[in-house]
């Protein structure tokens, strides 16, 4: 009973964090079942075909995501009457409260949702891109690169505040490295993969020795960013994911119908007119940097990418410009969502998010596999 | 579709050497390809058909030679334009994850659509007429990982006719089908170029069907083109022999009175030699 009343004013948000997550689920599983209608939408060169099921499911996911992002604003350590803490987010400047809500809360679920959004899509372009439902941007040595700049800055007794920018650098370089050390008359997938897990294990050899070799106290600083969190963004983080994703998410659309034809493999893809080796090098540079930008600020985060493609692809099958923005709400939800049991889980203690997406997404996916298991 | 209206297209490959870095494939070879007709590309295992296919399509790059597409040097025109007008079926396609028929047939409409992936009413009536054609209607929101061999060939033969091009370039359309979906497949070819003076081009195995289907052979062995020209000017006792080492009797195929070859046994021939 103790026990009870220590947690009693937790538990009420915490079954209610399950019950959404829940009717997500659902909501996601059934609403892609249903039959799909097409309508083509006339507009000159934007012309496009939509399926009726897809835009529906859009619309739920953005309708869940923003749910979601009101449960983050109103759920919290601080106790807050609900309403009030709403209010203060969306008008209420001078509320009491506006410290707690504007610049604890606010910039946090913005961050967790621009990162979830960064992840899922790059995780989406890798996996269709080298045609392997098992690659995400990690493979490629985006997630480890990051993790040796951010260590290597903080044991040379570097900033914390300059943790991104080194991140961000570290995840590009390791990219393109694993990239250049694929390149042999072309990019083939598997190499990549190989090359990749090889500069991974080297890197992480790299992380280990700079953990043991510097200070404690030093390199200590990196862990908590190392397991990934968006514990302590501000709007500052909020702004680099932002100015990311308004690059980079639009770019990726673009260049969707590319990546389509990619996936046919490298001769369809020649024999339908497409520039092969340079269509692939612009998907490749823009899922790194969305990956980058990501994990530069809310640390090496690494199922998000592998896992919400997946399912968005078993609930909304293969690549168009529905199931990209789909997959990218699906990661804005996942990450907020897990951040949200992260936060109330063991609260008053405060899980990084990383841990819940990993523990997660495990389950999660060996569930898939076994309710789709025609899909692998 | 504007195929009809469209002028002739010249179609040849002037001295072409091809190797994949090692021993040659294709040695000093000149050909051209009939405009309006079907020409099928025969000859044994590994005597460069499918390499030439790809010469000619640009997918392959030959370390000599030039491929001559309306007289023009096919590396000198901008990729997506040539593919406006020639078309290539390589052999084993796999279809991504979980995409329906309609969706991967309509990529064949690539070439054609702007930088957004738009989607115009032309595009619509090609995709609509090539899964006519192949018989896909009822099929089109099925996914592709669920149909057999034979419709997962058809789907693939759909996305290269909705990229609605003069020129057709197959490799081995018709492998792992059984007989009637074989013929289906290559009448469907025929009548394509008869009706809309599309010019094909296959790599077929089996020699019959080739001669019956087509109207220009070209019989390739060790990378050289040994003899080319109508059925009856290639298939004959002694050029099936000197091509795939078989003696075989020949005959006038009593339906079509196209040339039957009718194998009797495997003579010593250096080709297989080669092979080993």
């Amino acid at each position: 009973m103790v026990f009870l009343g220590i947690a009693s004013p937790r538990l009420d948000s915490l079954i209610l964090i399950f019950i959404v997550l829940f009717i997500t689920v659902a909501l996601l599983h059934s609403a892609s079942r249903r039959k799909t209608k097409i309508s083509v939408m006339r507009l000159g060169p934007f012309s496009s075909r939509l399926r009726k099921s897809l835009v529906r499911l859009n619309l739920i996911a953005f309708v869940i995501l923003i749910a979601f992002m009101a449960m983050g604003v109103m759920f919290g350590d601080f106790p807050i009457p609900k309403m009030k803490a709403l209010s203060t987010a969306l008008w209420d400047r001078e509320s009491e409260f506006d410290f707690v809500i504007n610049s604890i809360r606010s910039p946090r679920i913005v961050v967790a949702v621009l990162a979830g959004m960064c992840l899922a899509s790059s995780g989406m372009i890798f996996q269709s891109l080298i045609n392997n439902p098992l690659v995400s941007p990690d493979v490629i040595g985006v997630n480890s690169g990051a993790a040796v700049c951010a260590v290597l800055l903080l044991a040379a007794g570097g900033q914390v505040t300059y943790l991104p920018v080194a991140a961000f650098i570290g995840a590009i370089i390791a990219a393109v490295g694993v990239y250049v050390l694929s390149w042999k008359r072309g990019i083939v997938g598997t190499r990549l993969v190989l090359v990749g897990i090889g500069i991974n294990s080297l890197l992480a050899a790299v992380i280990t020795f700079v953990q043991v070799r510097y200070p404690i106290e030093r390199v200590m600083a990196a862990a908590r960013w190392q397991a990934g969190t968006v514990f302590g963004a501000t709007w500052g983080d909020a702004r680099t994911l932002g100015i990311g994703f308004l690059i980079l998410f639009p770019t990726a659309f673009v260049l969707l119908s590319r990546l389509r034809i990619l996936q046919l493999g490298d001769e369809t893809a020649a024999a339908l007119g497409s520039s092969v080796e340079r269509d692939r090098l612009f998907l490749l540079g823009t899922g790194a940097a969305m990956a980058a930008v990501a994990v530069a600020v809310v640390g090496p985060l690494g199922f998000v990418a592998l896992m919400v493609p997946q399912a968005a692809r078993l609930l909304v099958g293969t690549i168009t410009g529905g199931s990209y923005l789909f997959t990218a709400l699906l990661g804005g939800i996942f990450l907020l969502g897990a951040d949200l049991i992260a936060l109330h889980l063991f609260a008053p203690v405060m899980l990084p998010v990383g841990v819940i997406t990993a523990a997660l997404g495990g389950p999660y996916f060996l569930i898939l596999l076994a309710r789709y298991n025609r899909a692998i | 579709m504007q195929s009809e209206h469209t002028p002739p297209i010249s179609f040849t490959g002037e001295d072409l050497h091809i190797s994949y870095g090692g021993p040659k494939i294709i040695e000093d070879l000149n050909v051209v390809i009939p405009n309006g007709e079907v020409t099928a590309i025969i000859g044994p295992n590994g005597c460069g058909k499918s390499t030439l296919l790809k010469a000619l399509a640009r997918i392959l790059t030959p370390d000599k030679g030039i491929v001559f597409l309306d007289g023009t040097d096919i590396r000198n025109v901008p990729t997506r334009e040539v593919a406006r007008k020639l078309g290539i079926l390589t052999q084993n396609q796999r279809a991504p994850e979980a995409v329906s028929v309609y969706d991967l047939v309509r990529r064949g409409r690539y070439p054609h659509q702007g930088i957004f992936d738009q989607w115009s009413r032309e595009d619509e009536n090609a995709v609509d007429r090539a899964l006519e054609t192949t018989g896909l209607r009822d099929y089109k929101e099925k996914l592709v990982d669920e149909l057999s061999g034979g419709q997962k060939q058809r789907v693939w033969i759909a996305m290269i006719l909705a990229q609605d091009t003069k020129l057709m370039l197959l490799d081995e359309p018709t492998t792992h089908l059984d007989m009637p979906h074989q013929m289906e497949i290559l009448e469907m070819l025929l009548k394509l170029s008869v009706d809309e003076d599309r010019t094909v081009v296959l790599v077929l195995h089996d020699i019959n069907m080739a001669a019956r289907y087509c109207s220009n052979l070209i019989a390739l062995r060790e990378g050289k083109i040994l003899v080319s020209g109508r059925p009856s000017e290639v298939v004959t006792t002694e050029m099936v022999d000197s091509i795939f080492g078989v003696k075989a009797l020949v005959i006038e195929d009593p339906v079509t009175g196209s040339p039957l070859c009718i194998p009797e046994a495997v003579t010593k021939n250096k080709t297989l030699d080669v092979l080993e």
